[in-house]
């Protein structure tokens, strides 16, 4: 490779290709905007170019089907957020509000809680009438127990069951002292003795005593531990009758104590028959379980949950059981729910159970049942970000079975995952009828459907959301009108037409299409307060187009720190790379790097070298695995070029290798092949090409260049690098035709070009692209297929032509078969 | 110690069966011993009529929580009294710590509900009259009841649940006899730190209660004195039910009055100190 005289296209070929200020930016003309400020504009409640979005949202949330959910494909996640969101407010506005949702003991099964579903603002009203019904009760009912009425009936109840034992008990001890028999209590417990004189009879005494004698008092005593047994076993019996009598006596007393509030507090439900079940529960368990408002800490035989009471120690734990918890208020709201779950993991979704830790132990009951999104969003819309779904992978099961079942389950994740875990209330499922909108990008939507049958059969409906939208002036005025609506959303200056011209020139910019309108709410968000804060530091009343242009070359400034030492290093040719001169094989290629939010080009050396091989292009970067797939494509069509084009009916007698030079990182994508192929067909045809110019295009096996991604940031990328090595009016950037539409370049390279200092070529074919490269025509071939001398095709022929025969004489040299026939 | 009292007392013998509630007794005791300075002397008589029963042919128990027979046997019982004599030792010799005062302690086998033989004059015995559990709620009575009714000695028969957490009370007279009840019923609440009440008749002459007055005022604050119909029986039990007292003084003469002793010591009120 060496450094040769810079090569010059022909004037006609360069002028034909080079582009025009006008046609690498294409600014907005604020006289053309018809107003002078935004502040004359009406907000527009829709961003522009959701047409498609709308009618799909309108069908998914009104179809009936409970199957029918939506998929909303998001380029920007906040911006589709945003627009979703505020469209399901508009719909959720014409819907009733849902009922409220409480969660109650079961007091036939503590471990069951019912759920009870009321009409809106009633769940508030339950509980707090029963929060009022329990505190009267620990008011009356103590007094009734206190009563004197009561404490005589009881005290009979008592003492008749005190001398049902002390009866049966004197009546045998009688008995026995009848029968001179001694009553006697052990450690072992109550034994009989014959009684001689008041005292036991001594074992010899009763050995002496005649048979007969000694059978009877024998017998005497069996009859009587026979009669204590039968005693012993009625206690049990008459405990019971008791207890059933003193039980008996508590309901009537407290039947009489709290008819007339539960009679109170029914006549509030009466439109409610769950409510009415319910609280007939209440009252059967309140005269069973009366003791606990007279000693709290009682057990109620409830299985955990009197240990619950009982540890927890508190007063009030005893009548957890009549609390309601109100898991879904909804009360004061008057439209249906509209939620957005930021954090969709799978108890923010379904719900959770908590529990209270006591002495060590975790205790739970219906009270800690937490809603989920699903409960507060159920009889509304639940919007999603789907990407954060899955990655709270239960989440996404459990969405999945809720919407199947048509019924939220709170279940602990001890409970999903079938694991030992702490004592849980398995909750009644809620009936669920709600709309999910997930938000996700594209290709997650078309992933899960192909992945996930249950997903495309719960999620139907597709939203296809635009984040970009044409530039055109219908669409200029409602971006306008959407700015001004965000402007007055956040409070910061209007703008003057100057400055919406500007933004509008961002918006396309950002859009990456000069012929588009980017509508990223977000971004255009930000600079409007960017704009606002420099207008405010010009103590500006609007925002001007100055305050605009400052933000953008502000918040590059903030950013671009790498991106000057990257040229710095390019200017102490630390980094080679050249921009002036000629050279054989070698070219300035342009990669983009994103890092955060910033993007920005960067010129590539790629060296060519080409020799007799086998017709072999060797990708250095594939073959130390740093090229990635889509990169060795790209070099594996420049093969096919080659072949195609000069070695038709020849074998390919080429061993070239390709490399990005100095580059230590990934390389990806195919717009480099262009600049690859101009390097090697210079390295075959030993032609020198311009490093003035810098080149960024992939390449079709017939030699025709093709569109590729950032456009803007490559050109301003090589304008940069030129500008810190010292612009000379002779450099530029060759790129593809098919971009041009693109092109919204930074203003100063814009002037640049304006002034001739710097030029863009827009080409498309490969020819075009070495002619300007070479200043050699490309050459076309004639009938036979043969190309001019003097061209570039020529040139990289014969060599070629060398190649293979030089092969076939190797091939013979060394006794090998014939190459070529012909 | 040893030394007597100006009753002749020398120290409390509090007789003992295997009774559950022998703590509360032996502390009722050793409180009323070191109100009146004498020695504790507890004395557990193994009931000699288990021995027999152990020996019978037929000896068999049932359990009163089971129904269920057992055989009485007499290595079981020995083990279940020494085990009983080691519990009630180390309540004793706490009990005594707590007061303190000196202590001895005597296992005896005898049949219970006989008068503990060998007793000295200047021994105050301490009986409990507590009941018995025997099934269910029915209960046997204190073995030591025969026993209180038929002693013409001093007796302290101590109550249900006693407790020297309450006042003292006593019954004065005027005569000789009743000037000690009052002596002993003062030491002792001067020494437990508790009011002491002096139930004195209606009919007392204003000299003698006016000599009461400046006794008890000299030796302690909180004494008073409340005039009563008639000292009966009846209305004893009814004044020491309703003042809840811990112990009341009494000469046994006025509890024989009405003939109501055997009713009065079934259940006392509270303990009593009959001299």
């Amino acid at each position: 490779m060496t450094s040769t005289e810079i090569p010059v296209a022909s004037a006609s070929t360069a002028d034909r290709l080079r582009l025009n200020a006008g046609q690498v930016y294409r600014a907005c003309d604020p006289a053309s905007l018809p107003f002078r400020s935004l502040a004359e504009l009406e907000d527009l409640p829709i961003p522009p170019g959701q047409e498609d979005a709308i009618e799909a949202l309108q069908f998914g949330l009104s179809i009936g089907h409970p199957d029918y959910h939506l998929y909303a494909f998001a380029p920007a996640a906040e911006t589709s957020v945003g627009f979703v969101r505020d469209f399901l407010d508009r719909e959720a506005a014409k819907r009733p509000a849902p009922g409220d949702l409480c969660y109650v003991n079961n007091f036939e099964s503590p471990q069951r809680p019912h759920a009870l579903s009321l009409p809106s603002g009633r769940g508030a009203q339950l509980r707090e009438a029963m929060k009022t019904l329990v505190q009267e009760l620990r008011a009356v009912l103590p007094a009734a127990f206190e009563s004197e009425e009561y404490r005589a009936r009881r005290q009979v109840l008592d003492e008749a069951f005190k001398q049902r034992h002390e009866q049966a008990f004197e009546a045998l001890h009688d008995r026995a002292q009848k029968q001179h028999i001694a009553l006697i209590r052990t450690p072992m417990g109550i034994a009989f003795a014959p009684m001689r004189g008041g005292e036991v009879v001594q074992p010899e005494v009763f050995q002496r005593l005649p048979e007969a004698e000694r059978k009877k008092i024998a017998e005497t005593i069996e009859g009587l531990q026979t009669e204590l047994e039968t005693i012993i076993r009625q206690i049990p019996i008459w405990a019971r009758a008791h207890r059933d009598q003193v039980r008996t006596l508590n309901r009537d007393v407290t039947r009489h104590a709290v008819a007339h509030l539960m009679d109170e507090l029914r006549s509030g439900f009466k439109d409610i028959p769950p409510v009415m079940v319910y609280l007939a529960a209440v009252e059967r368990d309140v005269l069973e379980n009366a003791d606990d408002f007279l000693s709290p800490a009682a057990d109620h035989g409830d299985g955990g949950m009197g240990a619950l009471r009982e540890i927890a120690g508190a007063d009030q734990f005893a009548f957890r059981r009549y609390s309601v918890n109100l898991l879904v208020d909804s009360g004061g709201q008057q439209a249906a729910p509209v939620i957005y779950e930021d954090n969709p993991t799978v108890h923010a979704l379904v719900g959770r159970i908590e529990h209270l830790a006591r002495f060590g132990a975790l205790l739970t009951d219906f009270n800690l049942l937490k809603p989920g999104a699903l409960h507060r969003a159920n009889g509304g819309f639940l919007l999603l970000d789907a990407v954060k779904l899955l990655r709270n992978g239960l989440s996404y099961d459990a969405l999945k079975r809720a919407l199947r079942a048509g019924e939220i389950r709170i279940q602990s994740l001890e409970q999903m995952l079938s694991l030992t875990g702490t004592v849980s209330p398995e909750a009644e499922p809620v009936s669920l009828r709600l709309k999910v909108v997930l938000i996700g990008p594209r290709w997650l939507y078309y992933l899960l459907c192909e992945a996930d049958s249950e997903f495309a059969e719960l999620f139907k409906v597709q939203v296809d959301i635009e984040d970009r939208v044409d530039r055109d002036s219908g669409n200029t005025l409602l971006l306008a009108r959407s700015l001004a609506a965000t402007a007055r959303r956040l409070r910061v200056r209007s703008l003057d037409a100057g400055a919406v011209a500007r933004m509008m020139e961002f918006a396309a910019r950002a859009s990456g299409d000069g012929m588009k309108l980017s509508i990223e709410a977000p971004l255009l968000a930000d600079m409007l307060k960017q704009s606002d804060y420099w207008a405010g530091q010009a103590s500006r009343k609007l925002i001007a187009a100055e305050d605009v242009q400052h933000a953008i070359d502000a918040r590059q400034r903030r950013a671009d720190r790498l991106y000057r030492r990257l040229r710095e290093q390019v200017r102490h040719g630390v980094i080679g790379i050249e921009t002036d001169g000629a050279r054989v094989g070698q070219v300035n290629g342009l990669s983009v790097v994103s890092l955060g939010g910033l993007s920005f080009g960067h010129p590539n050396r790629i060296t060519a070298q080409a020799r007799l091989g086998s017709g072999r292009v060797l990708d250095i970067e594939r073959e130390v695995e740093l090229g990635g797939r889509l990169h060795s494509k790209g070099v594996l069509i420049l093969c096919g070029f080659l072949g195609a084009r000069y070695t038709r009916d020849k074998t390919l007698s080429l061993q070239a290798s390709l490399v990005f030079e100095q580059s230590y990182g990934p390389i990806e994508g195919d717009s480099a092949s262009s600049a690859e192929l101009y390097a090697l067909l210079s390295a075959i045809g030993l032609i020198p090409l311009r490093q003035d110019l810098a080149v960024t295009g992939s390449v079709d096996q017939r030699g025709q260049v093709q569109a590729i991604g950032g456009v803007n940031e490559k050109i301003e990328g090589f304008y940069d690098t030129c500008a810190e090595l010292g612009l000379t009016g002779r450099q530029g950037v060759v790129v593809p035709a098919a971009n041009v539409r693109h092109l919204m370049l930074r203003r100063d390279v814009v002037a640049a070009v304006a002034a001739g200092r710097f030029s863009v070529y827009a080409v498309k074919t490969v020819d075009e692209g070495v002619a300007l490269l070479t200043g050699m025509p490309a050459g076309e071939a004639d009938a036979e297929g043969r190309y001019p001398a003097g061209s570039v095709n020529r040139a990289v022929a014969d060599r070629l032509d060398a190649f293979a025969k030089k092969a076939i004489e190797l091939g013979r040299a060394h006794g090998g078969t014939d190459g070529e026939k012909n | 110690m040893a030394k007597r009292t100006d009753q002749g007392l020398r120290r409390v013998v509090v007789a003992l069966d295997a009774a559950a509630d022998v703590a509360a007794a032996i502390g009722l005791a050793a409180s009323v011993a070191r109100g009146l300075e004498l020695e504790l002397h507890a004395l557990l008589v193994e009931d000699e009529n288990l021995r027999r029963l152990a020996e019978l042919p037929f000896s068999q128990a049932v359990d009163t929580a089971t129904a269920r027979r057992m055989p009485v046997d007499l290595v079981a019982l020995r083990r279940e009294m020494d085990v009983t004599a080691a519990r009630i030792r180390r309540v004793l010799e706490s009990s005594a710590a707590e007061q303190p005062l000196p202590w001895s302690f005597e296992v005896r086998q005898a049949p219970i509900g006989a008068e503990p033989a060998n007793l000295a004059e200047d021994e105050l015995l301490a009986l409990g009259m507590a009941s018995r559990p025997a099934a269910g709620l029915a209960r046997m009575r204190s073995p030591w009841r025969a026993v209180a009714g038929r002693a013409r000695r001093p007796l302290l028969l101590i109550a249900e649940r006693p407790s020297a957490a309450g006042g003292v009370i006593a019954v004065y007279g005027a005569d000789e006899g009743e000037r000690r009840e009052v002596e002993t019923s003062l030491r002792i609440a001067r020494a437990w730190r508790k009011p002491l009440t002096v139930l004195v008749p209606e009919t007392i002459a204003a000299a003698a209660l006016s000599e009461l007055h400046a006794r008890l005022h000299s030796e302690l604050a909180e004494a008073v004195v409340q005039a009563i119909a008639a000292p009966s029986p009846k209305a004893l039990r009814e004044f020491l039910t309703a003042a809840a007292a811990s112990l009341a003084v009494l000469r046994r003469e006025s509890l024989v009055e009405d003939g109501d002793l055997e009713s009065f010591l079934g259940a006392p009120p509270s303990s009593l100190l009959l001299i």
